[in-house]
């Protein structure tokens, strides 16, 4: 039992990363050179570590903690540096001329990030600027302002999660972001098929 | 053309780079960390994109991002499938492979090694390997994808390299994982590399409270 799960093409995709990528590729947003590629896969697993840092807040009662570390490590290493990307970018896209899985991502990182500490995001310009000219992509402003977009972790999302995975599997327990493969759905203009998740006692 | 590869001086997530760059033969030479200065020398001459390691010198690039740094290599030795679909299967085999691995090198990390360990075993292994020889059972190449070796292949021999190392007998139970890891194991090049000198070797009690400190240069 494994989630996220997307049924699309006739596949049942697991593994977040892999269902991003896959329709990454389908639809053009993973570079056309081997060259942008590599730049993409690169700038996404940094821009996922910057993501990922926010994804226990809720989950182990140590919200201070995970917090406090934001503020002092992740924000201070990973805002210059996708700041300095970006003022090094002629196209306002990480990588070449066009949006790629990597630009989503930091997208969701920025947006969780002003949740959170909208203050910290006001001495970076270029990320200010990337912020508002993707989410203001019509299909990506269709998605953050439409229905299916989640909101922020409630208590409740954070029982309904932990009891779903300590019933149905191991107590090894694994967050997975929805977020992310939504904005590509709606990028390519699919229609967002639901999650599945069956659970055995 | 040789590549330089800077990481620790154990196996880690580095180690997953050095197998692959023997599978697809690219020699290499390494740069292990030092200290906390040394890594501050690294940073500042702007190496290390997000501060961190591993990074691999290669083709003229400084790469880092251990899947990224893995990737490339395989799409330019052909290493990724040939179809949309096969690189599809080969993406959530080698994430579902690189996440197992994982719970691997964190043993020892978390409460204890012996504690660590028996959490993997009990949790992590039974979910894992039933699935992976159910996979190999669907293939008549031996290989997990396609007909040839790939990402996918060497992620998941990888992660039963550490099964043996840490539960000896736990693969006399999947026939097709154990006759998978023996014959990958068997090919001349990875064959050289796991007994070859830049196989680093399996993590003590020890190397984990010295690896604490080193790890807090990384966060300084």
């Amino acid at each position: 039992m494994q989630v996220p799960l997307l049924e699309i093409d006739g596949l049942k995709l697991v593994q977040r990363d892999a269902i991003i990528r896959y329709i990454a590729r389908k639809y053009g947003l993973y570079g056309n050179t081997l060259d942008e590629q590599t730049k993409v896969d690169v700038l996404y697993e940094g821009a996922k570590d910057f993501l990922f840092s926010f994804m226990s807040f809720g989950f182990y009662g140590d919200d201070e903690k995970v917090m406090e570390n934001i503020k002092s490590k992740t924000l201070p290493r990973y805002l210059p540096i996708f700041e300095r990307l970006l003022s090094e970018s002629s196209s306002g896209y990480l990588v070449g001329d066009g949006l790629t899985y990597a630009d989503l991502c930091l997208l969701e990182a920025l947006l969780v990030t002003e949740e959170y500490f909208p203050e910290l995001l006001s001495d970076y310009d270029k990320l200010k600027d990337f912020k508002v000219k993707i989410s203001s992509l019509p299909r990506i402003k269709a998605f953050l302002e439409g229905p299916q977009r989640k909101r922020k972790n409630t208590p409740e999302y954070c029982g309904t999660v932990k009891e779903v995975y300590y019933k149905c599997s191991s107590t090894s327990f694994q967050l997975q972001e929805l977020v992310t493969k939504r904005y590509f759905r709606n990028l390519s203009g699919l229609v967002v098929l639901p999650c599945t998740c069956t659970t055995t006692d | 053309m040789k590549a330089h590869l800077t990481y620790f001086d154990g196996r880690g997530l580095g180690e997953s780079i050095r197998l692959i760059l023997y599978a697809v033969g690219i020699e290499f030479e390494e740069t292990y960390l030092q200290d906390a200065a040394h890594v501050k020398r690294l940073r500042q001459a702007g190496d290390l994109l997000f501060m961190q390691v591993p990074m691999l010198e290669i083709d003229g690039m400084k790469l880092v991002q251990t899947n990224a740094i893995i990737r490339y290599i395989a799409r330019k030795y052909d290493m990724y499938g040939k179809t949309l679909e096969q690189k599809t299967r080969i993406d959530v085999l080698y994430d579902g492979a690189r996440d197992f691995i994982m719970k691997f090198l964190n043993i020892g990390w978390n409460k204890s090694m012996e504690e660590d360990s028996k959490d993997v075993k009990e949790n992590a292994v039974p979910r894992y390997l039933p699935v992976l020889e159910k996979e190999l059972c669907g293939t008549s190449s031996g290989y997990l994808v396609g007909d040839d070796l790939s990402m996918a292949d060497l992620a998941v021999l990888e992660s039963l390299l550490y099964c043996d190392d840490y539960f000896p007998a736990v693969l006399e139970d999947y026939p097709k994982l154990k006759e998978f890891k023996d014959r990958l194991s068997s090919l001349p090049r990875i064959r050289a590399f796991l007994n070859g000198p830049q196989r680093k070797r399996k993590l003590t009690e020890e190397d984990i409270l010295h690896g604490k400190k080193v790890l807090a240069w990384l966060y300084q």
